[in-house]
């Protein structure tokens, strides 16, 4: 016990002294990180842990969940509509990038060429994405009503009325109008910050030239802000990879499962059918897409910074 | 993963776990003093009620169940109650299992009689046949209700109220249009030709509209399938067959496809659930609708006067054939994660004014709130009791006394329209229907779809996927 006490009563170290010294700079930083760190281990690290051992469990909230190695995944592999699901997800994708990505760097140009009113027009870009999700769903479904304004529009220009949300051919595409009318706000103030990032006196050098608006875009802001082009890119790939509040509430997935992503499959398989086993095999095989692709971001981006 | 992670954060956070409840389903040690049978007060047991508590809105509802928890208390002083603002009717179903893990879900909660598969099967209704049978009312209920919830002899839930599915149509917009009423006793043409002559695309208003998305596309359809003479699912030596590939769900279907394709009776936006539909109905947008509460969705949310709309049974194929109709009702379920005594309790509860004249009383003053707010009380078209039982015609006495204020059902619409009520399929019929509306949604939107062949393979599908695995 005496020992112990002495032991206990002893001056640091020199070694333990250094290394305390050392770590001193730094103390100040990891304690402002420590309220992250647990929030992110309780709310995000850990649930994506616990997803991998639901997946290979059958979640019984009542009689005790059971290990069943592979089996959900089997049933993952075996749906049907996993399928039709992966193909719906990819088919936003693609009609995400090539009808909204183009959207808000266009804006954003536009916003940034612009030498009154700036302000009042970053302001009504952005007033889309506060509308309530709900309000933004009642009310585009109105716009897309068979007798709404939008058919009514197509009528005056003599055009047949479209079914936007009951014909196969335009439910994703209506949906996908409708998200890039949402977001696309928040991404033009993105788009601008880079593009005002881009050092001036390479406009004012392009002017003194004499070189017109196109080409300062083509040739000054284009090129300097392609790192944000590349990055936004990803961004929106993963974000509409896992999209489905706007389908389950706009079309339910339907018609007959025409905009079912496969983040819907996962909502309906895990709160509609309580099979929350099967839900998160789903959700870790979304996760290894997801990351592959996030690796393959980042060693693309490192090859562009050493380039 | 975001998901993914999400659905398991809540499964994490909630203690997904395999821990009894304090109290749960404890049965004493052998030879301990509490293995002799003890009489208690059951009266004077202290336990606390966790009961699913009216939305702010819903204020006769509310003043309702404050009303029967003074009395309850009154009879049980030392049960505490809490109130929980989770209702499984109300979005909540969703959440049921995580609800259930977290140990927050009420000691009871409301459900449908389309749920009872799902839920006893998913073990989150607690079997409360010992207190059915310690109950000296069990034998009065209605048993066509009461037995939706009783699967392999257990009882899992009580009855409320219930109903055969029925159609509403707007005689107002009839009226307008200078088109007489069908009769009571319709076909499916003359439901067309009804549909038809309403029907006015060009104002935003359809003859008739059935709910095309969700799992409840599929059960409105089952209904027509009854009518066209099938009946889903056969049972032969002990093995379930799926029966819906047939001559009869051709017929049904291939009326839907004329509804939406020849007739073009449908709303445009097709693609809609029970509540859009009931939307459209009280916007007068609807002429005719297929939904089991059209009443209250035209008179007290939609305002419109009980002269202005009708309910009529569902139509049969042809004259003098069955016009089935699937019923289905309101049931209260008990949580099983609670203790016994919490079960037993919250049962004694449930059931505190049931073929009481307290029952009858609480009711009255519902219908008195409702004539306060110049609404009408629409009873349920099949009550618990019985209604020609000496109860059932107490009740209807007290309704007897606010002419105007309480629906008065159509006498030729009351005998016509239970006739033909037919239970849900016994097996799956949530992923029956759920095949069912892919195959509607198809139907509605190709023209060409060869829906004899979706039959088939849906057939096939259901019957590999889910009846072949019935042990």
């Amino acid at each position: 016990m005496e020992a112990k006490v002495k032991q206990i009563g002893k001056p640091l170290t020199p070694s333990l002294h250094t290394a305390l010294r050392r770590w001193r700079p730094y103390l100040w930083g990891l304690l402002f990180l420590l309220p992250e760190i647990i929030i992110f281990s309780v709310f995000q690290w850990k649930p994506i842990v616990m997803s991998i051992y639901y997946s290979m469990t059958n979640v019984d909230v009542i009689h005790g969940n059971s290990f069943v190695g592979f089996e959900n995944y089997r049933r993952v592999f075996e749906d049907d509509a996993i399928l039709i699901a992966v193909k719906n997800t990819l088919y936003y994708v693609f009609l995400g990038l090539v009808i909204g990505f183009w959207v808000p760097s266009v804006a954003a140009l536009a916003l940034s060429e612009l030498r009154w009113f700036r302000g009042t027009a970053r302001l009504i870009v952005y007033l889309p994405n506060i509308v309530p999700a709900v309000v933004l769903y009642g009310m585009w479904k109105w716009l897309y009503d068979p007798i709404g304004p939008v058919n009514q529009f197509l009528g005056w220009l003599s055009i047949e009325p479209v079914r936007w949300l009951t014909d196969k051919m335009w439910a994703m595409a209506s949906i996908v109008f409708m998200s890039t009318w949402q977001h696309f706000g928040a991404t033009t103030l993105i788009y601008l910050a880079a593009i005002l990032g881009v050092p001036k006196d390479l406009y004012e050098a392009a002017e003194i030239d004499g070189a017109r608006v196109w080409h300062r875009i083509i040739y000054i802001t284009l090129p300097s802000i392609k790192m944000i082009f590349l990055l936004m890119f990803v961004m929106q790939f993963i974000s509409t990879s896992q999209s489905y509040e706007a389908h389950l509430a706009m079309t339910d997935g339907g018609p007959n499962n025409a905009t079912l992503t496969y983040m819907l499959h996962v909502v309906k398989n895990g709160f509609y059918k309580f099979d929350f086993g099967k839900a998160s095999a789903m959700g870790v095989l979304m996760f290894v897409v997801l990351t592959s692709l996030s690796v393959a971001l980042y060693r693309l981006q490192r090859k562009e910074d050493h380039a | 993963m975001a998901l993914a992670a999400c659905l398991s954060l809540i499964l994490v956070l909630t203690g997904c776990s395999t821990e009894e409840t304090p109290g749960a389903n404890q049965s004493p040690e052998p030879g301990t003093a509490s293995d002799k049978p003890v009489e208690t007060d059951k009266t004077q047991q202290k336990i606390t009620l966790t009961i699913p508590y009216p939305k702010p809105d819903k204020e006769a509802e509310r003043k309702a169940a404050d009303d029967k928890m003074k009395r309850f208390k009154e009879k049980y002083p030392n049960v505490e109650f809490k109130t929980s603002d989770w209702l499984y009717s109300e979005g909540g179903a969703a959440t049921l299992a995580v609800k259930m893990a977290a140990n927050e879900a009420p000691s009871y909660y409301n459900t449908y009689a389309t749920e009872a598969k799902v839920l006893t099967e998913k073990g989150y209704a607690a079997d409360i046949t010992e207190f059915m049978n310690k109950y000296e009312y069990a034998d009065q209920f209605n048993r066509s209700l009461f037995d939706i919830f009783k699967i392999d002899d257990k009882v899992y839930a009580v009855p409320t109220d219930g109903y055969v599915m029925s159609i509403g149509v707007n005689a107002k917009l009839f009226k307008e249009k200078n088109v007489p009423l069908p009769p009571l006793d319709w076909t499916w043409n003359e439901l067309l030709e009804a549909a038809k002559k309403v029907n006015d695309p060009a104002k935003g208003i359809a003859g008739f509209a059935v709910a095309a998305k969700t799992n409840a596309a599929g059960w409105n359809f089952t209904n027509f399938l009854y009518q066209s003479g099938e009946f889903v699912e056969a049972v032969q030596d002990g093995k379930a067959t799926a029966t819906f590939n047939s001559e009869a769900a051709a017929t049904a279907m291939k009326f839907y496809r004329n509804l939406r394709w020849d007739a073009n009776v449908l709303p445009g936006d097709w693609n809609l659930a029970n509540p859009d539909l009931s939307a459209l109905y009280k916007q007068g947008r609807l002429g005719i609708i297929l939904h089991a509460g059209s009443l209250n969705t035209a008179i007290n949310d939609g305002g419109m006067s009980p002269d202005d709309v009708r309910i009529y049974p569902l139509p049969s194929i042809e004259k003098g054939k069955p016009n089935y109709a699937i019923t289905g009702g309101n049931y209260f379920v008990i949580n099983p994660k609670i203790s016994k005594e919490e079960q037993e309790m919250a049962f004694n509860y449930i059931v505190f004014d049931f073929f009481q004249d307290s029952g009858i009383a609480a009711e009255e003053k519902t219908v008195q709130e409702r004539q306060a707010n110049n609404q009408m009380h629409i009873p349920s078209s099949i009550m618990y009791y019985e209604q020609n039982s000496e109860y059932g015609q107490k009740v209807q006495a007290m309704y007897d006394k606010y002419p105007g204020v309480v629906y008065k059902y159509d006498p030729a619409f009351l005998s016509s329209f239970s006739t033909n009520a037919m239970p849900e399929p016994p097996f799956y019929a949530q992923d029956f229907y759920a095949e069912m509306t892919n195959i509607i949604q198809e139907v509605f939107t190709d023209k060409n779809a060869d829906y004899r062949k979706l039959l088939a393979d849906a057939q096939q599908k259901f019957q590999a996927d889910f009846l072949d695995k019935i042990e």
